[in-house]
C-alpha cells in the first residue's frame, strides 16, 4: 500500500520489493542491475570530463551530489520521450 | 587534511553501525567540521593551518569534544532521535580522527588538550589556496589515503550503495527520506541516486583531480612521508 503523501513509486525498472536478506548477501548483479550501471558510469564520464575542462568549477559539495541525482531522475525520462518519438 | 576519504567513510561507518544510525547524520557530522572552517581557511586566514587546526583559531571544531557538542545539539533539535544523534557524533568524530594524517594534525582532544594530533603522512597544503592544496595532496601520500579509502569500501562496504540496503536499512530510520521524496517529488530512483550522490561526487573528485593534478598539469608523484616535497611546512603551534 503507498505511502499518503509520496509520490507513487516508481519501479518500471525495479520488479522485486527491496530485501534485507538480499541487502546483505545479494551478489553484485542481483544488488546492481545493469540498466542502472550503464547509467551511472555514463554519468560519472560525463562529469568527470565536465571537472577536467573547467578545472574543479563543478567539483564541489553541492554540484556533484545533484549532479547524478538530476542524471538519474531526468536521463531515463528523456530515453523514454526519445524512444516514444522513435516509434516501435 | 583529508578530501574523498571523507566522503569513502561515511558509507563504511554506515555498514558497521546499520540502523543504529543515520545516514544523513553522518553526513552532517562529516561535512560539519570543513563547513564551518573551509572558506576562510582558503579566502581569509593569514596562517590556515593554525586557523584552521589550531589555537587560536578554529582548530577546535574538528574534535571528539565538539562531536559531543554537534551531537548533543542534534539531540536537543530533533527531540531526541537517536539515529541522528549517533550519526552525528560518528561523522564528526571520524572526520576529526581523519584529519590527524597530515602534518597539520588536529586537536582531537579538545577541551582536555589543546594541541593538534598529528601523525604526518602529507603536508597540510591549505596555505596554498585550493589549487594547489588539489595538487599538494593528490601527489602525495594523500592520494593513497583517498585510494585506500575507496578500496576499502568497494571491497567490505559495496552492498551500502545498493538500492536494497537505502530500502531496508537506511531509509526506515530516518524519516527525513520521505520528506525529501514528499518535498521535491522525487522518484524512487532519483532520492536513491541522492543517497548516493556524496559516494558519485568522492568517486569523480578523486578521478578528476588525480587527471587534472598529473594528466593535465604535469606534477609528479611524491610518496614520501610528509610529502610532497615543494610545499613548505606550516606549523600551527
Amino acid at each position: 500500500m503507498p505511502d499518503a503523501g509520496l509520490p507513487a513509486r516508481d519501479d518500471a525498472r525495479e520488479p522485486t520489493e527491496p530485501s534485507l536478506e538480499r541487502a546483505k548477501h545479494g551478489s553484485f548483479r542481483e544488488l546492481f542491475p545493469a540498466d542502472e550501471l550503464q547509467l551511472y558510469a555514463v554519468g560519472t564520464v560525463v562529469f568527470i570530463v565536465l571537472a577536467v575542462l573547467t578545472h574543479d568549477v563543478v567539483l564541489n559539495w553541492i554540484i556533484g551530489p545533484l549532479f547524478i541525482t538530476v542524471w538519474a531522475w531526468y536521463v531515463p525520462v528523456l530515453q523514454a520521450r526519445w524512444r516514444e518519438r522513435r516509434g516501435p | 587534511m583529508s578530501w574523498a576519504a571523507h566522503e569513502f567513510e561515511n558509507f563504511a561507518l554506515l555498514k558497521k553501525f546499520g540502523v543504529r544510525t543515520s545516514y544523513l547524520g553522518l553526513l552532517v557530522g562529516a561535512l560539519g567540521p570543513d563547513f564551518l572552517t573551509k572558506a576562510w581557511t582558503y579566502y581569509g586566514a593569514e596562517n590556515p593551518a593554525k586557523f584552521h587546526r589550531g589555537w587560536p583559531g578554529l582548530g577546535f571544531t574538528t574534535s571528539l569534544g565538539m562531536a559531543v557538542i554537534a551531537a548533543a545539539f542534534t539531540y536537543r533539535v530533533s527531540k531526541g532521535h537517536r539515529a541522528w544523534t549517533l550519526g552525528v557524533f560518528v561523522g564528526w568524530s571520524a572526520h576529526a580522527i581523519t584529519d590527524m594524517f597530515d602534518t597539520a594534525g588536529a586537536m582531537v582532544l579538545w577541551p582536555l588538550w589543546w594541541e593538534p594530533f598529528s601523525i604526518g603522512m602529507w603536508k597540510y597544503g591549505a596555505g596554498q589556496g585550493k589549487f594547489g592544496d588539489a595538487v599538494a595532496y593528490y601527489s602525495s601520500l594523500g592520494f593513497v589515503m583517498d585510494a585506500l579509502a575507496l578500496l576499502l569500501l568497494l571491497v567490505f562496504a559495496w552492498r551500502t550503495l545498493s538500492r536494497d540496503w537505502f530500502e531496508t536499512v537506511v531509509r526506515p530510520v530516518d524519516g527525513a527520506w520521505d520528506w525529501i521524496q514528499v518535498k521535491f517529488a522525487m522518484p524512487d530512483r532519483a532520492l536513491l541516486a541522492f543517497y548516493r550522490g556524496f559516494f558519485f561526487y568522492g568517486f569523480t573528485r578523486f578521478v578528476s583531480w588525480s587527471v587534472i593534478v598529473h594528466a593535465v598539469e604535469g606534477w609528479p608523484f611524491d610518496f614520501s612521508w610528509g610529502s610532497p616535497f615543494w610545499v613548505a611546512p606550516y606549523q600551527p603551534w
